[in-house]
């Protein structure tokens, strides 16, 4: 009776237009959707250059070698520039040919064009630059003067923060590896230059340019991506400067390691796993189709009891006992939600090419794991009071869709802050979770964190499961 | 007399205040087509739901088959058939599927199950239908569905709980037609309803129910005997003087005449020649007159005399 049951359960979940309609078909249009939307803003090559005009009032070497850094430059006026400067310029140029494998090119970020003020005002009017960054003596660095907080940027801002922030640690990282030195241990540039066999002058132009910073001050005409990323990269640019002026005082003192926590982020070993915001949008995405789980399993409890419905009714009055058919019905429950999961993760592995750290097996079994969950806490919903199917479908689906909020799904930001004012949310929430599992998957060497969140997968599980079965262990009603 | 296959002794069920079913008896007797009547919220649906140990009962004693009932009792179970006033079949499933999935609930052996679920569905008429989701039935091929999910296991017991509700003529014919068929194969039937025709039509035993009491019990005819009125005649006239009512009054075997709507109705109770004697009162009157027609008591007139309320309102 049981293989009876399961049968049917599992024919009429995979021929329920909800299922094939929530489960399969939304998430694979909302991760084509944003595929196209984020998909090439963080692969290679995928960043559109965006040209800008700079007028220095002041020069600032600094400025000036992380602007070539950042993607090439031209001059109307020549200017000589320093050996410091020359010698900079080309061992990051030398470090970055040698790792150049052919087929992967460094993105460049910014066309810079150095000239006159009018002749950046009239590039600006014409729309050749995006923007004009005023170099000019004194004041605080890297501040601007474009709008803060434009409401219509703020979308785009989050993704151009991220994408800022790994800009300014990658240069940190060309930093200290050209010059073999591991700035987070706390070794001064001073001291790699020492080594390097310059001259005490050249340390002291390299510390005067450090703590010589200028006040950079930004121009736009409208707003937009391209003008974020400016504004985005002149913030980032300040934080890197005081990072930097602090290691040339010597690079020992207190606050040091602090600040640069702030730009590197975390320093844990990485895998060949991608960290960037679009494949967190598709971990969080596969959680989601794991707790629509809920929403399938809503209807085990609901026919199964009889004074929550007919069919409850009429299975009561059978020859069956109930807990063969809320057995049966979980296991085909299960069975469909893993079956909808495993669609999306090949689907966005196969097709959208999303990169799961080369740990596909494993992604499968968190998947799998997440939908389980899922459907557990959808027996326990089911079995809960007497509310209306249609009401219960409601509920669940607005916790999910919540849940995957606060998980990043629809704003990337939000598990951050989540993480910085209540981290007790993304350790309780079910859709973080799942997500959790797949980044770190991608992100750590080894598999303890993947587990940790797999074990609190489980336990959510046992627990809904216990509750579930509590709530449908009657089996005389006082009314129908 | 017979195995008996339901019984219930004293049977109270209190929802709060209300007192549901009070102190409720009823055997019933193999091969019968047991008819519980009465008007909505009577107890009948509440009656069936302790019948199946789907309801806790706050006093009394319930046995089938000579069994004490209890949610577990799976063995007696299997030898039930329900189905209930509102149809539950799946939406995801065909017709063969429902039948088959319900049927799966007491019959393990495939090939067994197979041939009843083809019995079934030429039982019940939908072999045009078999591959057909439920929602492109119409309401009475629903209502058939809902009756082969019901009884596709072959059970010694049917209970029917208001199958006819909302259903078209042809198909309630059809559905009344089966339950005797059923019954002529050898099942006990429960029937519920508020129609007292169909009551009337298949009922082999009666008890009328009314706030959670039996008020009557036993065939129709026995039921009838219970009062006075033997016959009603009506008469259709546009008016009506004293001088007549009384004339009617006075005849024999009248023991009432009322004059609503054009109508001139005389209540009798018993005696021979009845309509001869009203026709002959009328002609000598000379008062002009259309239709007579005489009509025997129905469960209607029984339960209106004992309750002093109709059984259902009127259409």
């Amino acid at each position: 009776m049981f293989l009876h049951n399961l049968k049917y359960e599992i024919k009429m979940n995979l021929r329920a237009k909800e299922v094939i309609i929530w489960m399969l078909l939304f998430p694979c249009v909302l991760s084509v959707l944003y595929k196209v939307a984020f998909g090439n803003i963080y692969e290679n090559g995928g960043i559109k250059t965006v040209p800008v005009a700079v007028v220095e009032n002041r020069k600032d070497d600094m400025f000036r070698i992380m602007m070539s850094w950042m993607g090439e430059s031209k001059s109307t006026h020549e200017e000589e520039e320093s050996n410091l400067v020359k010698w900079l310029t080309k061992t990051i140029k030398e470090k970055e040919e040698n790792e150049s494998t052919g087929e992967e090119e460094k993105p460049l970020l910014f066309h810079a064009i150095y000239c006159r003020e009018d002749e950046a005002y009239r590039l600006l009017e014409d729309g050749d630059v995006k923007g004009i960054i005023f170099v000019d003596a004194d004041g605080v660095p890297a501040d601007t003067d474009a709008k803060k907080d434009d409401a219509a940027d703020k979308e785009s801002d989050e993704e151009i923060t991220e994408w800022g922030s790994e800009a300014v640690k990658a240069f940190l990282d060309e930093l200290g590896e050209a010059g073999h030195a591991d700035i987070n241990e706390g070794i001064s540039a001073a001291d790699y230059l020492t080594s390097e066999g310059l001259t005490l002058e050249d340390m002291v132009e390299f510390k005067d340019m450090l703590n010589s910073s200028s006040r950079l001050s930004l121009k736009i005409k409208s707003n937009g991506m391209e003008q974020s990323s400016i504004k985005r990269f002149l913030e980032m640019y300040g934080t890197l400067i005081k990072i930097t002026g602090k290691l040339a005082d010597g690079g020992n003192s207190p606050g040091t390691k602090n600040v640069m926590d702030i730009v590197v982020i975390e320093d844990v070993k990485l895998t060949d796993g991608n960290t960037d915001q679009f494949v967190t949008y598709m971990y969080n995405m596969i959680a989601m189709v794991a707790l629509f789980g809920m929403t399938v399993a809503l209807h085990i409890a609901l026919y199964s009891e009889a004074n929550l419905s007919d069919f409850g009714a009429r299975r009561s009055c059978s020859a069956t006992p109930k807990f063969t058919t809320i057995m049966a019905g979980l296991c085909a429950c299960c069975f469909t939600q893993i079956f909808c999961v495993s669609v999306c993760i090949t689907f966005q592995a196969l097709v959208l090419r999303v990169d799961f750290g080369g740990r596909l097996p494993l992604v499968y079994l968190g998947g799998a794991i997440g939908a389980i969950m899922g459907v557990s806490m959808g027996f326990f919903v089911g079995a809960i009071g007497r509310i209306k199917y249609e009401a219960k479908i409601g509920i669940s689906m607005a916790v999910v869709m919540t849940l995957s909020f606060m998980s990043g799904l629809m704003v990337s930001g939000i598990k951050a802050i989540l993480e910085m004012h209540a981290p007790i949310v993304n350790d309780l929430n079910p859709v973080a979770i799942v997500a959790d599992s797949f980044y770190y998957l991608s992100v750590d060497a080894d598999t303890g964190r993947y587990f940790g969140k797999l074990a609190a997968m489980c336990i959510y599980t046992v627990i809904f499961i216990a509750l579930g079965f509590l709530l449908t262990r009657r089996r005389k009603y006082e009314s129908l | 007399m017979g195995e008996t296959v339901v019984k219930i002794a004293n049977l109270v069920k209190n929802y709060k205040e209300l007192r549901a079913l009070d102190h409720l008896s009823l055997t019933i007797e193999k091969g019968e087509i047991f008819g519980l009547l009465g008007p909505n919220g009577s107890g009948k649906t509440t009656t069936i739901s302790c019948l199946l140990s789907l309801l806790a009962y706050n006093e009394g004693t319930i046995e089938l088959f000579g069994q004490p009932m209890t949610p577990t009792s799976y063995d007696l179970k299997a030898r039930i058939g329900v189905i209930l006033q509102n149809v539950a079949v799946f939406d995801e499933l065909n017709v063969y599927e429902n039948i088959d999935c319900f049927c799966g609930l007491y019959i393990k052996d495939k090939a067994r199950r197979r041939q009843y679920v083809d019995e079934a569905i030429e039982f019940v008429g939908l072999n045009d239908f078999t591959g057909f989701k439920p929602k492109k039935l119409s309401g009475g091929l629903l209502r058939r569905l809902n009756i082969a999910c019901g009884i596709a296991h072959k059970p010694e017991l049917i209970i029917l709980d208001e199958p006819t509700v909302a259903v078209d003529p042809q198909s309630r014919n059809k559905i009344l037609e089966g339950i005797e068929e059923l019954n002529k194969n050898g099942a006990t039937v429960i029937y519920t309803t508020h129609y007292m025709e169909e009551v009337e039509q298949i009922c082999t035993r009666i008890a009328i129910m009314d706030h959670g009491k039996k008020i009557a019990e036993g065939t129709s005819g026995e039921l009838k005997r219970l009062i006075k009125n033997t016959e009603t005649v009506t008469i259709e006239m546009k008016e009506v003087n004293n001088a007549l009512l009384n004339t009617m009054k006075g005849l024999p075997n009248v023991y009432d005449v009322k004059w609503e709507a054009g109508r001139l109705k005389i209540y009798l109770a018993g005696g021979e020649h009845n309509l001869l004697n009203i026709m002959d009162a009328l002609k000598t009157s000379g008062t002009g007159f259309g239709q007579v027609y005489s009509e025997l008591p129905t469960l209607n007139d029984v339960f209106l005399e004992i309750t002093g309320k109709e059984l259902r309102d009127k259409d």
